[in-house]
């Protein structure tokens, strides 16, 4: 029996993470302000089992971690003020509290939950990198994980969530070294699946479909990304965090298929029945890359992972969700 | 009592923190000059031993030293309040720092900056007062080295760029850079006044021993016999700190500078070979003989910043030779060794 803790562990990736870990032999613990996300009928229904607990707390108050308890085998850390939006609305608040948690996510792991064998997992973002592009016009397709994090300009606020990403890759990296614990970074490309919040690219084309907008707006059709379907994706951060291999490492996790915007969108026509009379097409979002395509072959060569639900699969998972789970009023957007 | 009340009004409230560094230092031994000026030195430790500077500094009526550890919240309650302006310059420097303990040069760096920027926004309560934050040339360096390429004079607004996450020489980089984002995004978002500067390369007396220069006069205070210099063909530029203080002293008495960021340095091009044989040539010593090797490890060559943004709005450039700059430091260096 392993004990566990997940950080953020009420958000997409948590939440998801929590299910599949909660199927073995674990006790778990998840960790959360509700910031985004809520308690809603899923996680009603995950803390109903007996092997999985939540703490209401926030993360960037110091004290806060001494109510853990301690003794954990494995730790998520996937907390983090997670949005686009968000990034441009609030950016000193997503750097601070980043940087903050992360702090104290260390300094707690290496003192108070005093288990030397213990395993500590960070989600850094594609996020970090992604600024090459813009910045220097050049980043290799697929992207391996060594390459430049690159900040193209301190002053958008779009590369706040970068910044403090890359300083909690810095903060993993060095003080696992001097402190002589377990670690590994992940980098997530485009998970995707049911419960990811409803500001995301797919969630927002299924709610304009569900709501027949004709003609319908595509957002930089021809953009490429590689989508990866949340239960790969769980099993991915958790081959990455039970293997010794990963010590130390840096991993991207994502698929190796390439889809453009326009085809995804086709895709979910074709799934949902229906389409519009005509197509308006619109440029990219602000501050979005053209192609976003990882470079995979670090993680199955270590771990075995690689992708299995094709893109047709999980976006039909995906749109059973959302049909029963329409948008409602939500606390924070 | 009127008398006490407009001495009031014109003193100048001003903290230093890394007030005792070599940067620090310099800019305390200015600002002192003007007795309306009130400066506190906040800083962990002394970070040389003392050279009888520093304490002829401490001894100036107008000059306190606050110790404390500003990674520490509760070390902020002694820095008090009401301060007009804040240099906030502490980080640990030197590459064998960077490479050694780069989880400290990361925590110190980031932590400390957290907190002033904590404390001036809650703690200070002058809605008037502003806060020069020294970043470094090293947030772009990197760009150089990942990507080859070089936008000479280099201006402020190009990409910050971490190459490569492992190695530790970059901790000081990212600190800086991660430093940068929250002084820009969170100025914005509360509304007070900052500045952030980028100075290149600067020397003088008083820079400790890890640095180039201080290292080159090191050998010639010892009088070598095996006289080695790294890179002799590397040219980099050479801002003299009198220089440096100056700009950020103008950087900062500036309203048009607010929410801005510049590069402090000089823009002329010195080969190491040169400065060396200046170096020679002001200590009145030669070696007998000079072995020459490659850097040893990746420098960032050619490199000249762009001053023109901060001459065109605070109508700052360095003032100070080479040579000038040289025979000061080696003139200190000699007396202190």
């Amino acid at each position: 029996m392993s004990k566990i803790l997940i950080t953020g562990g009420t958000g997409f990736v948590g939440y998801h993470l929590a299910k599949k870990l909660a199927e073995g032999k674990n006790e778990i613990v998840l960790v959360d302000n509700f910031f985004r996300s809520e308690l809603d009928e899923d996680m009603k229904q995950l803390l109903e089992r007996p092997n999985v607990k939540l703490i209401q707390a926030d993360l960037g108050n110091r004290d806060a971690w001494d109510s853990f308890e301690s003794g954990y085998d494995y730790v998520y850390h996937l907390a983090g003020i997670n949005g686009t939006r968000l990034f441009y609305e609030i950016p000193f608040e997503v750097l601070s509290v980043g940087i903050t948690i992360t702090f104290y996510a260390i300094k707690w792991f290496r003192t108070t939950n005093n288990n030397p064998n213990a395993k500590i997992l960070y989600t850094s973002s594609n996020e970090a990198y992604a600024g090459a592009l813009e910045a220097f016009g050049q980043l290799p397709l697929p992207t391996p994980e060594d390459v430049p994090l690159v900040i193209s300009d301190p002053y958008n606020p779009r590369w706040s969530y970068a910044g403090q990403k890359l300083i909690g890759e810095l903060l993993f990296i060095h003080g696992s070294k001097a402190h002589n614990f377990r670690m590994s970074i992940v980098r997530p490309h485009n998970f995707y699946g049911p419960r990811e919040g409803y500001e995301h690219v797919i969630p927002e084309i299924i709610e304009r479909i569900k709501k027949r907008v004709d003609p319908f707006p595509i957002y930089g059709a021809d953009d490429t990304r590689s989508f990866c379907y949340i239960d790969d994706a769980v099993e991915a951060i958790i081959a990455v965090m039970e293997s010794e291999k990963t010590d130390g490492g840096t991993y991207h996790i994502g698929t190796t298929e390439e889809t453009k915007i326009k085809h995804l969108i086709e895709h979910l026509f074709k799934i949902m029945k229906w389409e519009p009379s005509k197509l308006d097409i619109k440029n990219s979002p602000k501050g979005s890359v053209k192609r976003r395509l990882p470079h995979v072959l670090k993680i199955k060569e270590h771990t075995g992972w690689e992708a299995k639900i094709t893109l047709e699969e999980g976006l039909k998972k995906m749109i059973e969700w959302y049909e029963t789970n329409p948008r409602k009023k939500r606390k924070n957007g | 009592m009127r008398l006490i009340q407009e001495k009031r009004e014109k003193m100048v409230k001003i903290l230093i923190t890394g007030g005792t560094g070599f940067l620090g230092y310099h800019l305390a031994v200015e600002l002192s000059k003007d007795k309306n000026n009130k400066i506190f030195l906040a800083s962990k430790t002394l970070h040389y031993e003392d050279d009888g500077e520093l304490a002829k500094l401490l001894s100036s009526p107008n000059i306190t030293l606050i110790e404390g550890d500003l990674t520490n919240k509760l070390s902020w309650k002694k820095v008090g309040s009401d301060y007009d302006f804040v240099y906030h310059l502490v980080s640990i420097k030197g590459f064998k720092n960077f490479n050694e303990i780069p989880h400290e040069v990361l925590r110190v760096g980031i932590l400390s900056t957290l907190n002033v920027i904590d404390w001036f926004k809650f703690k200070n309560g002058k809605p008037q007062a502003k806060i020069l934050y020294t970043s470094s040339n090293e947030v772009y360096n990197g760009g150089v080295i990942a990507y080859g390429k070089i936008t000479n004079p280099t201006p402020e607004n190009i990409p910050c760029v971490i190459p490569d996450t492992y190695d530790p020489r970059w901790s000081y980089a990212g600190q800086k850079l991660i430093g940068e984002l929250l002084f820009i995004h969170y100025s914005k978002a509360y509304n007070f006044r900052m500045s952030i500067v980028r100075p290149v390369n600067i020397y003088g007396p008083r820079a400790g021993y890890d640095g180039m220069i201080p290292k080159i006069i090191k050998q010639v205070v010892e009088h070598a016999d095996h006289f080695t210099i790294l890179g002799p063909e590397d040219k980099r530029t050479f801002c003299f700190v009198e220089d440096v203080v100056d700009a950020l002293i103008k950087v900062t008495k500036s309203q048009k500078t607010d929410g801005q960021t510049y590069n402090i340095g000089d823009d002329h091009l010195t080969s190491v070979r040169e400065i060396t044989e200046l170096i020679f040539n002001v200590a009145g010593w030669h070696p007998e003989k000079v072995i020459f090797e490659n850097s040893p490890r990746e420098a960032v060559r050619n490199s000249v910043p762009d001053i023109s943004k901060i001459e065109k709005d605070t109508g700052w450039k360095p003032a100070t030779s080479l040579q000038k700059g040289i025979e000061k430091t080696v003139d200190w260096y000699l007396r202190h060794s």
